[in-house]
């Protein structure tokens, strides 16, 4: 005899649902909104990388100038 | 329609239309899944939907080993997004609650389960507390261990067994009541 719990994964392993209408649409433009906000956060984060190189690479041309203008 | 390992490999190429033909495949069963968890739709829906944009982001994880494994994989990967949820949710904090109610002593005829509609047993289960429903559907119908559900929702395994068999108690008492209602 089969226990019932044997019963439930029988019937409700694969059970599938009807969707709610408009699913898909909602879905999708989820994923987009998603997919902007990650590629918004990537940015955020090459700017943040970038301008503390680019601060480092023109302090060190400053410091070069000044080396060369004090040694003339 | 494609294969499922032709499916998963355009999908992991981030093929958009291979993407929209896995939707159509498995968010109906994922949607019940997510639903036996957390026993309301909107919440159902919202969780499928992360669940299939966390599966389209991370198919490079994903090893093709026979037919149904795509299935399980997304499964897995549900239920994982589920149980976050419901733990962010502190909906899982209800543990030592449960724990120390009194189960009741229906016993149900196993046999009989047989002829109740699916949709009549999904909605037993989600009827159930919040953590019974959790680790029934995980030990029964999910295939975790008591080990896996002790790690995920923090308790002990004997906490899990604990838990597990109030609920088969309480599943057997709802499939008695619907049985007396529809007079079988």
């Amino acid at each position: 005899m089969k226990q019932m719990e044997d019963i439930f994964k029988e019937r409700l392993d694969n059970y599938e649902m009807k969707l709610p209408s408009m699913d898909q649409q909602s879905f999708w433009s989820r994923k987009a909104v998603r997919e902007r906000a990650a590629r918004r956060r990537r940015s955020y984060l090459s700017i943040a990388v970038a301008i503390p190189a680019l601060a480092a690479i023109l302090l060190a041309i400053i410091l070069i100038m000044n080396l060369l203008i004090t040694n003339k | 329609m494609r294969t499922e390992q032709e499916l998963a490999r355009l999908c992991t190429s981030g093929d958009r239309e291979a993407q929209g033909e896995l939707y159509a495949q498995y968010a109906s069963r994922l949607y019940a899944l997510c639903y036996r968890y957390v026993a309301d739709r909107d919440d159902a829906q919202d969780l499928m939907h992360d669940a299939m944009i966390k599966a389209m982001d991370s198919f490079s994880s994903f090893t093709y080993s026979g037919d149904g494994s795509l299935f399980a994989w997304l499964r897995r990967l549900t239920v994982n997004v589920v149980i976050d949820r419901l733990r962010q949710m502190s909906k899982l904090r209800l543990v030592p609650i449960d724990m120390a109610m009194e189960p009741g002593n229906p016993d149900a005829d196993d046999d009989v389960a047989d002829d109740i509609p699916a949709q009549a047993l999904l909605d037993m289960v989600a009827a159930l507390p919040s953590v019974r429903r959790t680790v029934f559907n995980m030990y029964c119908i999910d295939g975790f261990s008591h080990k896996e559900i002790a790690d995920a929702i923090n308790i002990t395994e004997k906490g899990s067994a604990s838990i597990l068999a109030k609920a088969r108690t309480q599943l057997k008492s709802a499939v008695n009541d619907y049985l007396k209602r529809t007079g079988r």
